[in-house]
């Protein structure tokens, strides 16, 4: 079963780049603009995981990420926040927020595809 | 003849003190001489001071010799005595006299100092009536003498008064003394000076009525309290202001305290030294220090704001590199259909136009803060650049509207295109990133005092007003919770402003948090050289 996979980013050209990257590993992606969207699109139905922008107008990532927690129907969906600032890159603060992963901007496939295989097998039970 | 024990040494204190040792001869004392020797029928008549060992003849008829020696002399055995003293002999004294009729002179302490004598080279009786008229004009010389020592009293006092006058007179303070009724009293140079008020307006006046009002009752109350104690010594000190006779204010430090005269009244002295230099100084050191803790904030937000940019720098960067790499990395790595092909080659491009856009913004407002940057001019209409940046922009969204208010008169101005152009996509890029939930931008032109304007209204997130101070200083992008998630190098606004700045113009905004923008720059018609 292919996985859906929720993508929110603000900027137009990535949301476009990681819609193609999602379809080039072979994963469904549902391809937002911000946490308020995404918050949307999770409770449409529950995706296999979530990868969010971390700076995003009206919702961003690290928000979105402990709103998801809070969700016991969302509780096990991995989060894997995205930035382009170093600083968010740092163990404390995506973990702090409840995430399960960190992956800077610019992703190579390379680098999507071992985090995302990884975590997703990590979710089968 | 009665001789009583004299005080040698307080006499001849005394004499000195009269200053009349060696002095010429005076009318006053030859008035007397004349007189005896007319009224007691002798050849000679004399008054005489008697030293330590010496007699000096102060006024002298009858007789050369200005001084005599003194031991033996008839004028010794005369002031020995304070009743006249007659000698009569065959035998002739130094002076060549056979009689002698003397009668001791005191000044007005007591001291017998003199001799007034007559005398007679023949054999001669002194009787009662000589000499009474002999002590009568004893007494005349006496007053002489008292007049000496009274006018020496004088002198002495005089060269006091002069002295101390000489001392308040040139010391740089004012000084003031102040009687039991807390009037001035007496008041030096430096104090008249200082005040600016004729010495009449001073003395008979207050302190307190030189001081400015604020001033006025505190030490008016401090007056009252020392001169109602007058026993207790005390010193006082404040600054206060003064009040100049020509309506100065300046600051004087008061020492105020109390110097007894006589055992019931008390004077109270008053030193005011005028420290406006000090106070300049203060402040301008005050001044100094606050300039540096500003110019050291500043440092500190620069420094804040600039590893700021940096990192604003590098996530927009990397933001635009991530379309460039992964795309790039997409059309290496997979086969895709042509459309798809071209597709991620158009991201790739726009993205690297987006990249260039910020470098190249960064590189203007370089050189254009460094004075490198020339502006290209010619005469434009702005109403036009206006037209042609709002049609680029509408193209891009449909949740903004551009509306425009152009002034159908407007002037041409002389401006570079290309930078008046930057300007207002600038700001209308700002208006349409700032209103994330779209809205009308409104765009305004008009004309006034030799200069144009244009104003570009959104309703959007807005500014703080604590913003609107450094919106236009390189990396003060303003960022709030709101505000966090847009994007932008910070460096538009700084832009606008020099380029509006190099045309001889002003920028200014104007802003409610929650309600939108308004940015509004105007330049002159004509270039300003």
């Amino acid at each position: 079963m292919t996985a859906t996979i929720v993508v929110a980013d603000d900027d137009a050209t990535i949301r476009r780049l990681m819609g193609v990257f999602l379809r080039t590993l072979g994963y469904r992606g549902v391809v937002v603009e911000d946490g308020i969207q995404a918050l949307a699109a999770v409770a449409e139905e529950v995706p296999d995981l979530v990868i969010s922008d971390v700076h995003m107008p009206n919702l961003g990532g690290l928000e979105l990420t402990r709103r998801l927690r809070e969700d016991p129907r969302l509780a096990r969906v991995p989060i894997l926040l995205f930035s382009a600032s170093v600083s968010q890159g740092e163990d404390s603060v995506w973990q702090g927020a409840g995430a399960d992963g960190f992956i800077a901007k610019p992703p190579t496939l390379a680098v999507l595809r071992e985090k995302l295989s990884r975590l997703l097998e990590k979710r089968q039970p | 003849m009665s001789r009583v024990p004299i005080d040698e040494a307080g006499r001849l204190e005394s004499l000195n003190r009269l200053d009349l040792l060696g002095s010429a001869p005076e009318e006053r004392f030859d008035r007397i001489t004349r007189l005896a020797r007319r009224l007691l029928g002798t050849p000679a008549a004399v008054i005489a001071l008697v030293g330590v060992d010496r007699v000096w003849l102060k006024s002298a008829l009858g007789l050369a010799p200005r001084e005599v020696s003194r031991p033996g002399t008839h004028f010794e055995r005369a002031l020995g005595s304070r009743r006249p003293y007659t000698h009569s002999g065959s035998e002739p004294d130094p002076l060549g006299m056979r009689s002698f009729a003397g009668k001791s002179l005191a000044e007005p302490a007591g001291h017998r100092v003199g001799v007034l004598a007559v005398m007679d080279p023949d054999l001669r009786e002194f009787g009662e009536d000589d000499l009474e008229l002999l002590v009568d004009l004893a007494a005349v010389a006496e007053r002489e003498l008292g007049r000496s020592a009274f006018d020496r009293m004088l002198d002495e006092y005089r060269g006091h008064a002069a002295w101390a006058q000489s001392v308040m007179d040139n010391v740089a303070e004012a000084l003031v003394t102040i009687d039991q009724e807390g009037r001035i009293r007496s008041v030096n140079r430096a104090g008249v000076a200082m005040f600016r008020r004729p010495v009449g307006a001073l003395i008979g006046s207050t302190v307190p009525q030189m001081l400015a009002p604020e001033d006025q009752d505190e030490l008016d109350r401090i007056l009252r309290q020392h001169l109602a104690a007058p026993a207790e010594s005390f010193s006082v000190h404040r600054e206060v202001t003064a009040l100049g006779g020509d309506g100065t204010r300046f600051p004087v430090e008061i020492d105020l305290g109390g110097t007894w005269i006589t055992e019931d009244e008390t004077m109270l002295v008053a030193v005011i030294r005028d420290i406006t230099e000090r106070k300049s100084a203060e402040a301008r050191l005050v001044d100094a220090l606050q300039k540096q803790e500003r110019a050291i904030e500043d440092l500190d937000r620069i420094s804040k704001a600039k590893s700021y940019f940096v990192s604003l720098v590098g996530h927009e960067f990397r933001t635009a590199l991530t379309g460039i790499q992964g795309f790039s990395e997409l059309l290496a790595e997979q086969d895709f259909d042509p459309e798809e092909v071209k597709e991620f080659a158009r991201e790739i491009h726009n993205e690297g136009k987006r990249l260039t856009r910020m470098i190249s913004e960064m590189l203007d407002l370089e050189r254009m803060e460094s004075g490198r940057m020339q502006l290209n001019y010619s005469e434009l209409d702005l109403n036009r650049v206006v037209a042609e940046v709002a049609d680029r922009f509408q193209a891009t969204t449909q949740q903004h509207w551009m509306l425009l208010d152009l002034d159908a008169h407007l002037p041409k101005v002389e401006g570079d295109a290309d930078k008046l152009t930057q300007v207002v996509a600038n700001l209308v890029s700002n208006a349409i990133k700032y209103s994330p939930h779209g809205g009308d931008v409104l765009i305004k032109t008009g004309s006034r005092d030799g200069e144009v304007w244009l104003s570009i209204a959104d309703h959007g997130l807005g500014l703080p007003p604590e913003a609107l101070d450094t919106i236009f200083e390189r990396y003060a992008r303003h960022e709030s919770k709101d505000r966090e998630s847009i994007g932008g190098t910070g460096l538009g606004l700084p832009l606008v402003r020099q380029i509006v700045e190099m045309h001889g113009g002003r920028v200014r905004a104007e802003s409610e948090q929650g309600k939108g923008s308004t940015f509004t720059f105007s330049i002159p018609i004509q270039r300003r050289e």
